[in-house]
């Protein structure tokens, strides 16, 4: 998810978090696809912020095995980091299968 | 490393925090009085307009894990707790900055709060939606450090970037304390209570005969595991070691921590 100022955002980008009014009512609700016309009514709501699916380019780089190395070195004797450590790569291996 | 009479200042600094303006000082009053209705907050907190859109964009941030979009404020409470709508009203504008400018914080902090919730599900433990605003509000202090005392923030930074240290150990090197006491402070400060305050106080250093010694387990766990699994960034590249005897409190095994593990890949994106 990545939160953006509304003049960055596209049409086809998917809103990661409601969209509210100013006085709390939804506007748009999550999973919901941007399109030219939504993005116009939302800037005559004063909407100044949206947040939308999708890797922030300011984030840090996503989990790799390396990182995941260097995150736990050091720690070799500790037997519940390193079972701990294992399932992570389990599961960082099944989401780079996975997408 | 600073003398005390630096600390001290600092650290009078750090408590001379942001006050609060008034409505929220009077919904804090409301939310105090056991009589008061989930209705009657509620409409304290939409008279603000914007303040209830920002608490409903905090409720929907995915902290949770609703599915359904929760649209009004009562509503909010209902669901969630007198305890956790009033911690959000409060932190409002700590969060707001979290999630607009430290990118990675905001996501380590949305996944603490969802692995704080499935542990204490896992665990059939009271509370869990408050457990879950633990995580949420766990590392609040880097965010008042990185506003309040950036000097510091950033010698904090070129520490952990040169000598690859815990977050926690290069504070302790500057500042002689750490964002969970400065976070601790601030909460204290907004008269929180101790069940929510004491475990974001201490989830660096476990010990279990203090009160809330469960929910500070939770909370130390959680933001281990999250580490561990890559989601977002604490602001180090090392992970701390998990207290055994935070393992002990809970009464957790390895196989219980693989299930919270694997319950965390499947629900957390």
């Amino acid at each position: 998810m990545r939160r953006l100022h509304l003049s960055e955002a596209h049409p086809g980008d998917v809103i990661a978090e409601t969209v509210v009014n100013d006085r709390g009512l939804v506007i748009l609700p999550m999973g919901a696809e941007l399109t030219a016309p939504v993005i116009d009514r939302l800037q005559k709501l004063s909407i100044k912020t949206i947040a939308i699916e999708g890797e922030d380019p300011n984030a840090p780089p996503s989990m790799t095995p390396e990182g995941l190395d260097a995150q736990f070195e050091g720690l070799e004797n500790v037997q519940l980091m390193m079972e701990i450590k294992n399932i992570a790569r389990e599961h960082l291996m099944a989401r780079k299968e996975g997408s | 490393m600073k003398d005390c009479g630096d600390i001290r200042r600092l650290v009078e600094r750090i408590q001379n925090l942001p006050t609060l303006p008034g409505n929220i000082t009077r919904i804090t009053k409301l939310l105090d009085n056991p009589e008061t209705t989930a209705n009657e907050v509620g409409k304290e907190i939409e008279v603000d307009q914007v303040l209830s859109a920002k608490v409903l964009k905090l409720v929907n941030s995915g902290f949770y894990g609703f599915s359904q979009p929760i649209s009004t404020i009562p509503h909010a409470m209902v669901l969630m707790g007198f305890e956790v709508v009033k911690t959000l009203v409060l932190s409002t504008s700590v969060l707001d900055v979290m999630s607009s400018s430290m990118a990675g914080l905001w996501q380590h902090s949305l996944a603490c709060a969802r692995t704080c919730g499935i542990i204490a599900r896992h665990l059939d433990l009271d509370d869990p939606e408050e457990t879950s605003v633990i995580g949420l509000l766990h590392d609040l202090g880097k965010v008042v450090l990185k506003e309040h005392l950036p000097e510091e923030f950033g010698e904090i930074a070129v520490i952990i970037d040169e000598e690859n240290t815990l977050f926690y150990e290069a504070e302790e090197r500057v500042l002689g304390v750490t964002h969970a006491n400065v976070g601790g402070w601030l909460l204290d400060k907004w008269s929180l209570p101790l069940s929510l305050v004491e475990p974001i106080m201490h989830h660096h250093d476990f010990h279990p005969v203090r009160t809330h010694a469960d929910r500070t387990a939770v909370v130390h766990i959680a933001d281990i595991l999250v580490r561990a699994e890559g989601y977002g960034s604490g602001g180090d590249s090392r992970i701390p070691v998990i207290s055994r005897e935070a393992m002990t409190a809970l009464d957790l095994t390895i196989e219980d921590i693989r299930e919270v593990m694997d319950v965390m890949q499947d629900e957390i994106k």
